[in-house]
C-alpha cells in the first residue's frame, strides 16, 4: 500500500497541540528537525523503556500499550453519552473499556508477582478524538487495530514462558474481537486479511508515542534518553495515519485516514 | 421445526455444556466474568490459572508438525462448514451483507487449511486431510449461524491452549496471526447472534481434549 495515498498531517484543532502542529510540520520538512519540538524527548523515553528481552520487559510493553487504551476509553467516553452513538455502541464501547482496565490491573499485577515494575500510566493527547463520536470511533479503530499487530509480534519473545504466553494470547484474541467489532462500526471489513500482520516494537510504538505526551518516568529511573536507532526511526517516520499504511495495517490506516482527515461519514445504516 | 433443527439444538446444547462444564470446573471463565471491573489481586489470580489450567497437562504434541496438524483439523472443519453451508444457501437468505461476510471467512479458512498444508508439507509431516462433517444446520441460516460462532470461538480457544506448545518463533507468529483472525470472525458472529462481541476480558484457552470434545461431535468419518 503506497504512503503517500495518505495525508501525513490532519489540521490540528487548537493551539493547545501547538507543539504537536510543530512536530507534524517538521515531519513534513524531514524527521532531524523534531528534536527541537519537544517530542522526541517524550516519545525516546517510552522507546527507551521498551526491552523485549525479558518477560517483564515485554509484559511492560504490552502494559505500555494497555494503559493507552484504556486512558482513551475512560477519558472519552466520560464526555459522551450512549445518545451520541447508535443503539448498543455505548453500551459496547465501556465494556470494552472494562476490558482494557482489566487488561491493565492484569499486568501490573503479574509485573509485580515476577518482581518487575510495572510502567505506569502516562499523559496522553489524542489529537482529536474526542471531539465528536466518529473521530473518537476512528481513533479506537486505530488503536485496537495496533493492539493486535502488537500483540501478534511480539508473541514469540514470550516463547519460552508457557504461562505468560498462553495469558498474553488471551488478551490478543480479545484486543482482536474489539478491532473486528470496531471495523465494522467504522464501515469497514471486520476481517480484511486472512492472516493479521505482526508488527515490530518499533513500529507499534511509532503509530502509539504520537499519543504520548509525558511519559511516566521509567521503572528504573531513566533521566538520559539514549539515541537509539529505535527511537530515530520512530521520529523520522511521517505521522501515525503514515505509519499505519506502512504496516499494511488496510482498515487501520482508513482508520487514520478518517482520523487525520476528519472525512465526512455517512449515516449508519439501520 | 424439524428432525433437523432438533439435531442442531442438540449439538449446541453439548457445546454449551461442555463449555460451562469446563469453565465451572476451573472457575476462570465464569470467575472472570464477574471480576470485569474487579480490583488487580483478583484479577491477578485469575488471569494466572487460566493459563496453568492449560499447563496442568503433560505436553499433548510431539512437535510442532503435531500442533499444525491440529490446528489444521479444525481448520477443515471450518472451511468445509462455510464452503458447503454458503453453497447451499444464497445472500438474500441474509441480511444485506452478511453473505459477502460469511464468503469472506469462508475464504480465510481456506486460506489457513493451504497455508497449514503447506508448511506441515515444508516441515518433512504429513497434513491431515478433510474429514466428513455433519454440522447438523440443515436448512436453517439461523442454524447455520450459530454453528459458525460456536466453531470461531472454540477455535479461537483452541489455539490460545495450543500457542504454547508451538517451539519455532515463526510458527507462533503466524499462528498467532491466524487466532487473531479467528477471534475477529468470533466477534462479527456473536454479533449477528446477538451476543455480545466480546463476552470476557479474556479469552478461554482450551486443551486439546478439551476442544475435541466440543468439536468431535461434527466429524462423523
Amino acid at each position: 500500500m503506497s504512503t503517500t495515498a495518505f495525508p501525513s498531517v490532519r489540521p490540528m484543532p487548537g493551539s493547545r497541540r501547538g507543539f504537536l502542529s510543530g512536530a507534524a510540520k517538521v515531519a513534513a520538512g524531514g524527521g532531524l528537525a523534531l528534536a527541537a519540538a519537544g517530542l522526541p524527548v517524550n516519545l525516546r523515553r517510552v522507546l527507551a523503556q521498551v526491552d523485549v528481552s525479558t518477560p517483564v520487559g515485554v509484559l511492560n510493553y504490552a502494559l505500555t500499550l494497555e494503559h493507552l487504551e484504556y486512558a482513551f476509553y475512560r477519558d472519552g467516553l466520560a464526555g459522551f453519552a450512549s445518545g451520541d452513538f447508535d443503539d448498543g455502541v455505548f453500551d459496547n464501547l465501556s465494556l470494552i473499556e472494562a476490558h482494557e482496565g482489566d487488561h491493565v490491573d492484569t499486568l501490573t499485577a503479574v509485573i509485580g508477582d515476577l518482581g518487575g515494575t510495572p510502567v505506569a500510566e502516562a499523559e496522553y493527547d489524542f489529537q482529536g478524538a474526542f471531539d465528536d463520536p466518529d473521530a473518537f470511533l476512528a481513533t479506537a479503530q486505530a488503536l485496537e487495530n495496533t493492539g493486535v499487530a502488537a500483540y501478534t509480534g511480539a508473541a514469540q519473545f514470550l516463547i519460552a514462558e508457557d504461562a505468560l504466553l498462553t495469558a498474553a494470547l488471551t488478551i490478543h484474541g480479545v484486543e482482536a474481537r474489539h478491532a473486528s467489532y470496531l471495523n465494522r462500526l467504522n464501515g469497514d471489513s471486520p476481517f480484511p486479511d486472512a492472516v493479521d500482520a505482526p508488527a515490530t516494537p518499533a513500529e507499534i510504538l511509532a503509530i502509539a508515542g504520537p499519543f504520548i505526551v509525558s511519559a511516566a518516568p521509567a521503572p528504573g529511573g531513566v533521566t538520559t534518553m539514549p539515541n537509539t536507532g529505535i527511537g530515530d526511526r520512530a521520529v523520522s517516520t511521517p505521522g501515525p495515519a503514515s505509519n499505519l499504511a506502512l504496516l499494511g495495517l488496510g482498515t487501520a490506516a482508513a482508520a487514520g485516514l478518517a482520523f487525520f482527515s476528519r472525512r465526512p461519514r455517512p449515516e449508519p445504516a439501520e | 421445526m424439524g428432525t433437523e433443527r432438533q439435531l442442531h439444538e442438540r449439538f449446541l446444547d453439548a457445546i454449551g455444556e461442555e463449555r460451562q462444564r469446563l469453565a465451572s470446573r476451573r472457575g476462570f471463565l465464569l470467575g472472570s466474568a464477574k471480576l470485569a471491573g474487579g480490583g488487580a489481586l483478583a484479577l491477578s489470580a485469575v488471569a494466572v490459572p487460566v493459563a496453568r489450567g492449560v499447563l496442568a497437562q503433560d505436553a499433548p504434541f510431539a512437535d510442532d508438525v503435531a500442533v499444525l496438524n491440529y490446528a489444521l483439523t479444525l481448520e477443515h472443519l471450518e472451511y468445509a462448514f462455510y464452503r458447503d453451508g454458503l453453497d447451499l444457501f444464497a445472500a438474500g437468505d441474509f441480511d444485506d451483507g452478511v453473505y459477502d461476510n460469511l464468503l469472506a471467512i469462508r475464504d480465510h479458512e481456506g486460506a489457513h487449511v493451504e497455508t497449514l498444508t503447506a508448511v506441515i508439507g515444508d516441515l518433512g509431516g504429513t497434513p491431515v486431510q478433510e474429514a466428513e462433517y455433519d454440522f447438523g444446520y440443515g436448512d436453517d441460516t439461523a442454524a447455520f449461524l450459530e454453528v459458525a460462532a460456536a466453531l470461531e470461538n472454540t477455535g479461537v480457544s483452541a489455539y490460545d491452549g495450543a500457542g504454547q506448545f508451538i517451539a519455532d518463533p515463526g510458527l507462533l507468529t503466524a499462528a498467532g496471526g491466524i487466532v487473531a483472525v479467528e477471534a475477529r470472525h468470533a466477534s462479527y458472529l456473536n454479533d449477528l447472534n446477538g451476543e455480545i462481541p466480546f463476552p470476557d476480558s479474556f479469552e478461554t484457552p482450551l486443551t486439546p481434549d478439551e476442544v475435541l470434545a466440543i468439536a468431535g461431535p461434527f466429524i462423523v468419518a
